[in-house]
């Protein structure tokens, strides 16, 4: 049986994750899992026969940490989860979609059998990063029929059932919302405006790798010490005793999100030990972690030139806001009360649910249903090198939380006399001398006439679209010269290594091993594509556009596969751009940045799209 | 020998002789300062760096870790109370590295010019410490003299004395102690007293939890270390 009506919504989380779908009456209800909880641990247990998701994971994963997958979200985007289970790596989506696979085998126990649902990401996953859980869910047999937001999810469901938004996702009064999201693996917020039924995300900071994980840790150092000099437990290498405290510490936490003051025990050999924990001890052992938070929200505020007297509601969203530090620092900073209304496990789920819901019943692209402008997360420059310091220096071509899709370009100068190529370094996010840049891309100008005089202008125009594709265009103006690179970085999992991993998920053998032959073995566990990937591959498609075709071109792209992201290699200082004098003065968010043409500069707004599409013959 | 990777010094541009670190050069702060308005600045100016670093950067984990390290930085010199505790602590180390510079002196001064050179390798940061100290000193006339110098000429006679007086009046104690305990109504005024003493002596421990914040440098950069070479076992 079929069940082609129903709205699923999905929240996959890095520690825990959720189901929702909407009842007869429209309301979000979050599925019980077979366990009979709300929420199921993202967590993977690699058994001999069985592979387990759950809380039976975590459990098993306390006796056999080798075997355990946790936390597979944070690499997402990567070409492998971080260690090897089992003696093989695995890539961070199929350790996803085990998860998926569980949790819609659960719900189908209430629903009946479906396929559409929507899965949530957190607004500052890049393209990559949403295309591995697209491609997780693929893997699990879901048709992912949307990835949406988490904050955009959560004010839906807040907005649905308090009302300041009607069941169809339209907002009766201008909203400003910041959605605080403190979840398990990683901390973001998000300040939105929801108009009518337009959700415009305005801008979003994050810490990716800061969540409650750490707030456990910092419980668990402070229990193993305290074990450690008044009960002379030894924790050194056992690692099952050590997973065993920290699932303690776990819900000494959670306890004290209630009490005042929790006991945490520990059994070691048939001997039971305890020790006291206050929480206003915990708050002292983990204030600074709060405390990156509370800068991370303002300077959100501050770079979306905004102050707390604008927004209008403040939502709480994952397990962690249920500490009351975290609403105790908002309500203190924000002079706003702090929405505790939904639970913040479900709010996601549950505005998944909702914006399925309306996918459903208007179609994708329906002007009925509600629309979604989101932002690029990191700024998105060329790395090159400054014309007085002669280092390293990136210039921003798109800022981040810049409303998607957008283009704009900037001015470059070549560094030298007779510069026979022009290589321009796409890179995402770090520092202003490129520190903790991610490369996503390089367009080259290759094969350039003789005499080129030093200084002669380069323009280099970014066309960011709303699919997540980065189109890369250098021009050389007085020769009419240009070359333009494709950046897709949605590209993800091979269609090949998808329907491989299928194969082997839905045989379900593969993962698993037994005493005699092992089936999974190590050589042929990755399948070869992503063997020697790193996080996905930007395909880059060389195209080459000529404004003349009278005069004869002597451009030439090359195609290079780089080494993707993390590692730059920096080509030699003659090869690279020198940045316009005039630059090297300035600093972001300075005007002086953008030089030349002010009318170059990546314009906001809903026109925007119509202008692109009528400036440029996409492929 | 492989070259470590320092994030200090590549991240947040902190001299490799700068360590080990105090929470004001954590900060690019000069030592003991005073305005609030600075330490909020730069403090904030490094977590947005930092942050910035981590969205990419192969050193995420250890990324987090200096991101702990400002925030923590942060709240202690923001918090009156705990940043004179702080400060205090620091001044005393600072001394005690001063007045271990000291008798380095002296020791090498009684010996021959041949050991004279090889000054003991871990003091060799502190030397500049207490020297960049006394140059901060002299910048900052709102601070009072940080650092309480112990005198590098001690009297020769002086020890002699001490050892002639310690167990002196070690013995008066053991006979005033023996007095107590015959009479019986001493005793139990003693005990009272005793009793009313508990709260001081956990107040002291209390105090204590908040850590030497020179020394909790030393154990940070070991794990830092540590952090390392677990993540070139995670490379991913």
């Amino acid at each position: 049986m079929e069940n082609s009506e129903v709205s699923v919504g999905i929240d996959l989380g890095t520690t825990f994750s959720a189901v929702a779908h909407l009842d007869n009456e429209g309301r979000p209800l979050t599925i019980i899992n077979s366990e009979g909880e709300l929420t199921t641990p993202s967590a993977v247990f690699f058994d001999h026969d069985a592979v387990i998701v759950g809380t039976e994971a975590t459990i098993a994963g306390e006796s056999d940490t080798d075997r355990l997958a946790k936390n597979a979200k944070r690499d997402m985007g990567g070409a492998r989860y971080r260690k090897k289970i089992r003696d093989c790596f695995l890539p961070p989506e199929v350790i996803q979609s085990l998860i998926l696979k569980r949790l819609k085998s659960d719900a189908e126990l209430k629903l009946g059998k479906f396929q559409k649902a929507v899965i949530t990401v957190p607004a500052y996953f890049n393209e990559p990063r949403r295309k591995a859980t697209q491609d997780a869910g693929e893997l699990a047999g879901i048709d992912v029929i949307d990835i949406i937001n988490e904050p955009t999810a959560a004010a839906l469901a807040y907005g649905v059932q308090q009302g300041f938004l009607n069941d169809q996702g339209a907002a009766k009064e201008l909203e400003r919302v910041l959605v605080y999201d403190l979840g398990g693996g990683t901390f973001d917020v998000t300040l939105m405006e929801i108009k009518n039924s337009h959700f415009r995300t305005i801008g979003t900071a994050g810490d990716v790798y800061l969540g409650g994980i750490d707030w456990d840790h910092r419980i668990f150092d402070f229990a193993m010490k305290e074990f450690e000099t008044k009960h002379e437990i030894c924790f050194e290498n056992d690692n099952s005793l050590k997973e065993k405290l920290m699932n303690q510490c776990i819900r000494a936490k959670a306890s004290l999100s209630a009490r005042s003051q929790t006991i945490i025990r520990l059994e070691q050999q048939g001997e039971r030990h305890k020790i006291e924990l206050t929480r206003a001890s915990f708050e002292d052992l983990t204030k600074d972690l709060l405390e990156r938070t509370k800068l991370t929200t303002e300077r959100l505020l501050r770079d979306a030139k905004t102050e707390w007297s604008t927004v209008t509601k403040l939502l709480l969203v994952g397990g962690s806001t249920r500490m009351p530090m975290v609403g105790k620092m908002l309500e203190k900073i924000s002079g706003l009360k702090v929405d505790r209304t939904l639970s913040p496990d479900e709010c996601v789920a549950h505005g998944a649910a909702i914006y399925a819901n309306i996918l459903l019943k208007h179609g994708q692209d329906a002007g009925a249903g509600i629309s979604i402008k989101n932002v690029n997360s990191h700024d998105l420059g060329v790395l090159g090198i400054d014309s007085k310091t002669k280092t390293k220096r990136r210039k921003i071509v798109i800022p981040r939380n810049h409303s998607l899709p957008t283009k704009a370009s900037r001015k470059f100068q070549t560094a030298k006399d007779d510069q026979t190529q022009i290589i321009v370094q796409v890179i995402e996010g770090g520092t202003d001398t490129g520190q903790g840049a991610t490369m996503i891309g390089k367009c080259i100008v290759q094969d350039l006439p003789a005499n080129i005089k030093k200084g002669t202008e380069v323009v280099v125009s970014f066309n960011y679209l709303s699919s997540g594709r980065i189109h890369v265009v250098a021009e050389i103006p007085i020769l009419n010269i240009s070359a333009d690179t494709a950046i897709n970085r949605a590209e993800g999992m091979t269609r090949a290594d998808i329907l491989s991993w299928k194969e082997k998920l839905d045989s379900d053998a593969d993962l698993l091993d037994s005493e005699e032959t092992p089936k999974m073995e190590p050589q042929t566990a990755v399948p070869p594509q992503l063997k020697n990937q790193k996080p996905p591959l930007p395909a880059i498609t060389p195209a080459i556009r000529l404004p003349d075709p009278e005069k004869p071109t002597i451009s030439e792209i090359k195609i290079t596969k780089q080494k993707p992201n993390r590692k730059i290699d920096i080509p030699s200082e003659e090869e690279m751009f020198l940045f316009d004098e005039t630059s090297s003065t300035s600093t972001p968010g300075d005007s002086a940045l953008d030089f030349l043409n002010e009318t170059n500069k990546p314009s906001a707004g809903g026109s925007e799209l119509d202008d692109f599409l009528s400036d440029l013959d996409v492929d | 020998m492989p070259i470590e990777f320092d994030p200090y010094l590549t991240w947040l541009g902190i001299q490799s002789t700068e360590r080990p670190l105090d929470h004001y050069a954590l900060l690019g702060l000069n030592r003991f300062e005073i305005s609030e308005k600075l330490i909020d600045q730069y403090s904030v100016q490094r977590i947005e760096l930092l942050q910035d670093i981590a969205t990419g950067s192969e050193q995420v984990e250890l990324s987090q870790k200096i991101l702990n390290e400002v925030s923590a930085a942060r709240i202690c010199l923001l918090d009156q109370r705990k940043r004179a505790k702080y400060d205090l602590r620091l001044k005393k180390q600072i001394a005690g590295f001063d007045s271990a510079v000291s008798r380095i002196e002296r020791l090498s001064a009684s010996e021959e010019g041949t050991k004279k050179k090889e000054l003991p390798e871990p003091l060799a940061a502190p030397i500049r410490l207490a020297i960049s100290t006394d140059l901060e000193s002299k910048k900052r006339k709102s601070v009072e003299n940080p650092i309480p110098r112990i005198s590098k000429r001690k009297k020769p006679w002086v020890f002699p004395l001490v050892a002639m007086i310690i167990p002196l009046l070690m013995g008066i104690g053991v006979l005033i102690g023996v007095y107590i305990f015959v009479t019986p109504q001493l005793r139990e005024d003693f005990e009272k007293l005793n009793y009313g003493r508990g709260d001081a002596t956990e107040a002291i421990h209390n105090d204590e939890r908040l850590g030497d914040p020179l020394n909790l440098n030393e154990t940070k950069s070991l794990k830092s270390t540590e952090n390392l070479t677990s993540k070139s076992n995670l490379k991913i």
